[in-house]
């Protein structure tokens, strides 16, 4: 691949990526009032089978904005996506600069668009699993699909007050012989919407390498989700990724032809 | 047998779309020995005379015969050799190789017959004495008055021992004085080693030292006065 | 063939200055040629210098599949290398070896982050058979020690200095992010541009570690002895790693010098450049000199025919004499281009005075040395006379073809 395509690949992607991960761990379902458990009841396993499980949604349908910031720049990227389940994602840009780049994410595969070079590309096999030197995220952080409970072990690290809300600390570590990009997580759940509030992502050295920061939670349709959420990049100083999530519809029918190759080139 | 046979020669040369004829016919034997000048004027056709003869040229019509052999059924090759061992020229302006002394300028018509053997130096010392150059052999020819230069040239003529020597005017470019003592010595050289001289002139004073003298005119023969 | 040598001497000398300003155009153009060849081979000997003390070792020995993969850094293709360095201790012809763990990483500054090529070292053996410490400006990193050595030109970009700290970010072998915290113990000048701008040294142990490699290297290098074979002894290796049941594949210098084919192929496009030049130089001087000579010697030459020179002879005449003037200018442009080389092979030429002023943070070895390449010297003597011999045959042929009466009519 080019080196300017592959830049372009990358910074595109971990937008994408962002947005991704933040629609997994920020929306959930509120099971009504009253629903909270008590935090002392719970293992860390519960924890992570609630937090799982209502990171699943049927479908989505929303627009976003990306902010960028590194160092005293800082860039805005529109966005519009369609997801459904954890298997597909479909992610056009809206912004001048970027307008018709899309991403489309089917299972296991991974495909983009560029429109100005007409050049559609399927990150597979040896990239995918090298992806970029060191880079942030890997393609295979994208096609991550499996819930976190089968990729890692859980412990219970203690009960926190976190941003005003009550929240349990859980420490993830990699199930051994499962490929992981983190080794080792640190997650703050909310005892009550059992929303992720804060993720910390280590390196295998123990570094801590990001942070993930739920700044706003809002409701829709009987759902809560994390309308902004804030990625901190530990080994840059003043680098920092903020998803806003402008509109979003959940639950709505999307034809299966928006996760088309067919579209993605359109 | 003539030396020489002339029977009908005719040349003519073309000038553009023109037929120009220079010789229109010219019936001629030399002998072995002859003293012959060629007179007329110019334009006469004196010059493609000689070089018929000098098998530098071929007729348009008509048979030369040199010895009896034919020279227009001659390859190129074997008129080049012709001329290198049998014929000797001099020129009106000498022509000499600048570069090369008066011995080296003699030496280079032996060694064009490929001849290096020790009695070269010999032959060479001795024509040049021959023909009055003792001790101007290492000058080159800028170095030579117009008359030393032609001695030279004669010297390189008659050095290879040629059975015929042509002379194109060789007077023309001398004062009358050396013109005279160049004649005197073609005549010399004749008489001392029997070599056949042709020369052509429109000098009276070079033709009364001629035993012969053929008169051409619009390339005919005008007049063949023996005397 | 002996008189025609002396008039064609003779005529040479005659228009002195028309010969030696051809015979010079022609030995500048050679001196030039072999000039540029004595620089290119220097830079190619050096490359190759820099490529083998500083990059490839004389024979190296990857896991199988590793030369394959090699652009994109493989992890997951090591060997072990105590297990390989104990099968070398018998092979003959070997000084000594190494383990190396080249890796892709981005080295991370806390503001800045750059992809550079990690290398993992033995501290204890690198300088046997690498060159690196000659260059190091600062400590040796310690085995064990979370301590590395940088290009000087990467820490020139990064503003990092001995004693600062940075982070290597890369992947496991299992794909897990790792981090490892550095703290610069050296900078590296050397004259291998690739090794200044974008190479991280680190403690093969320390880097083995982090990517969960349990020790293992990516290749093991290793230096022959003097006037050892490169092939013979990378074939003995085979042998040998194939007798201990070691899946390895032995590759020597050469085989990464694929690279410098690129070098080798401009180099031979500019030298044919030069060639083609020299080539239209003798041909535009010689038959210069002939047509010029031929016609202030129509009448000579008319002469000649006259006097039965054969046409052979007068293209031979002519033929000789430009060759003369080749033999003039290879013999000429030879000693030129050898005193050149002396100097080139003795002093070289400093790049660095050339860019003063010009500070294009390139701070390699300022000075290029020319090496001594006798065959091209050679082929360029042929050149000049070969070249010059042919190039008379067309206008030699023209002259000598003039028609002896119509030459001697002339003038």
């Amino acid at each position: 691949m080019m080196v300017g395509t592959g830049i372009r690949t990358k910074i595109g992607l971990r937008m994408a990526m962002a947005l991704l991960v933040a629609l997994a761990i920020g929306s959930t379902e509120l099971s009504g009032a009253g629903a909270a458990v008590e935090a002392a009841d719970l293992t860390a396993e519960e924890i992570v089978a609630r937090m799982d499980a209502n990171a699943y949604m049927a479908s989505a349908h929303l627009v976003a904005k990306l902010v960028i910031r590194a160092g005293s720049r800082e860039i805005t990227k529109q966005m519009e996506g369609w997801v459904v389940g954890n298997q597909k994602a479909m992610v056009t840009f809206l912004n001048p600069g970027d307008r018709g780049t899309k991403y489309l994410k089917l299972g296991d595969e991974l495909w983009m668009f560029f429109p100005d070079a007409e050049d559609l590309v399927k990150i597979s096999g040896h990239m995918l699993k090298q992806g970029m030197m060191g880079s942030d995220f890997s393609y295979q952080d994208a096609l991550e699909s499996e819930k976190m409970g089968e990729l890692y072990e859980f412990k219970l690290a203690g009960v926190e007050t976190y941003d005003g809300a009550r929240c349990y600390v859980l420490e993830a570590t990699a199930l051994p012989g499962k490929q992981v990009s983190y080794p080792k997580r640190k997650i703050w759940v909310d005892c009550e919407k059992f929303v992720a509030r804060r993720e910390e992502l280590y390196a295998a050295s123990g570094k801590l390498l990001k942070v993930s920061r739920v700044e706003e939670v809002k409701e829709k349709g009987g759902r809560t989700y994390a309308s902004r959420v804030v990625m901190e990049d530990k080994l840059k100083r003043g680098s920092s990724t903020t998803l806003i999530i402008e509109q979003v519809e959940f639950d709505v029918k999307i034809p299966d032809d928006v996760f088309s190759l067919r579209n993605l080139m359109r | 047998m003539a030396l020489l046979e002339l029977e009908g020669v005719r040349k003519d040369y073309r000038q553009g779309r023109l037929t120009v004829p220079a010789l229109r016919g010219i019936d001629l034997e030399v002998e072995s020995g002859e003293f012959m000048a060629i007179a007329g004027p110019s334009g006469s056709g004196k010059t493609t005379l000689l070089n018929l003869v000098g098998c530098l040229d071929t007729p348009t019509e008509g048979v030369i015969r040199l010895d009896g052999i034919e020279l227009a059924k001659l390859p190129k090759a074997q008129l080049a050799d012709i001329r290198r061992r049998r014929i000797g020229f001099v020129f009106q302006s000498y022509n000499l190789i600048p570069v090369l002394t008066a011995y080296e300028n003699v030496e280079f018509s032996l060694a064009l017959l490929g001849e290096n053997s020790s009695n070269v130096k010999d032959r060479v010392m001795r024509i040049l004495a021959d023909v009055g150059l003792s001790g101007l052999e290492n000058r080159r020819p800028g170095d030579l008055s117009g008359g030393q230069q032609q001695r030279v040239a004669i010297a390189r003529a008659l050095v290879k021992g040629p059975d015929l020597v042509l002379a194109d005017e060789p007077t023309a470019n001398l004062d009358s004085e050396t013109g005279k003592a160049i004649i005197e010595l073609m005549l010399e050289m004749n008489q001392k080693k029997g070599t056949t001289f042709i020369f052509s002139t429109h000098d009276p004073m070079v033709m009364n030292y001629a035993r012969r003298l053929v008169t051409v005119r619009d390339g005919r023969v005008a007049e063949d006065k023996r005397r | 063939m002996g008189y025609l040598l002396k008039l064609a001497a003779r005529n040479l000398w005659r228009q002195k200055r028309r010969t030696a300003l051809t015979f010079l155009a022609i030995a500048v153009g050679l001196a030039a040629l072999i000039e540029v060849d004595c620089i290119m081979a220097g830079v190619d000997r050096d490359a190759i210098d820099n490529l083998i003390n500083l990059e490839t070792g004389d024979v190296r020995i990857h896991a199988q599949g590793y030369s394959a993969e090699r652009e994109s850094l493989p992890i997951d293709r090591t060997l072990d290398p105590d297990a390989v360095l104990t099968v070398l201790k018998d092979v003959e012809k070997i000084r000594a070896a190494t383990p190396r763990l080249m890796f892709g990483a981005r080295l991370n500054t806390g503001w800045e982050e750059i992809p550079v090529m990690g290398v993992g070292i033995d501290p204890e053996r690198d300088g046997q058979v690498f060159t690196l410490a000659e260059y190091v400006d600062g400590r040796w990193p310690a085995r064990g020690a979370a301590e590395a050595l940088l290009g000087y030109d990467l820490a020139r970009v990064l503003e990092l200095a001995p004693g600062d700290t940075f982070t290597l970010v890369t992947r496991t072998r299992d794909g897990a992010f790792q981090a490892i915290d550095l703290t610069v113990a050296g900078l590296i000048r050397s004259p291998h541009p690739q090794v200044n701008s974008g190479q991280v040294y680190l403690p093969l142990d320390v880097a083995s570690q982090a990517l969960a490699l349990g020790g293992a290297a990516t290749e093991v290098v290793l230096k022959t002895q003097d006037g050892a074979r490169v092939e013979d002894v990378s074939r003995n290796v085979r042998a040998a790693l194939e007798d201990a049941g070691i899946s390895g594949e032995v590759l020597t210098w050469r085989d990464a010098a694929s690279d410098f084919l690129a070098i080798s192929q401009s180099k031979q496009g500019f030298s044919a450049l030069l060639i083609f030049m020299i080539l239209v130089i003798a041909v535009v001087g010689v038959v210069n000199t002939i047509l010029l000579g031929a016609m202030e010697r129509v009448r000579e030459i008319g002469m000649m025919k006259a006097m039965g020179m054969t046409t052979r002879e007068i293209v031979l005449l002519f033929m000789l004499e430009a060759t003369g003037i080749g033999v003039l200018g290879s013999v000429t442009g030879c000693l030129i281009g050898i005193a050149g080389n002396a100097y080139l092979v003795s002093h070289g030429i400093d790049i660095l005075e050339s860019y003063k002023g010009l500070d294009i943070g390139y701070p390699i070895a300022g000075v290029i040395r020319g090496a001594w390449n006798w065959p091209m010297i050679a082929e360029a003597f042929l050149l000049g006379i070969v070249v010059s011999w042919v190039a008379s045959y067309i206008p030699a042929r023209r002259v000598a073809a003039q028609d002896p009466i119509a030459s001697l009519r002339q003038g």
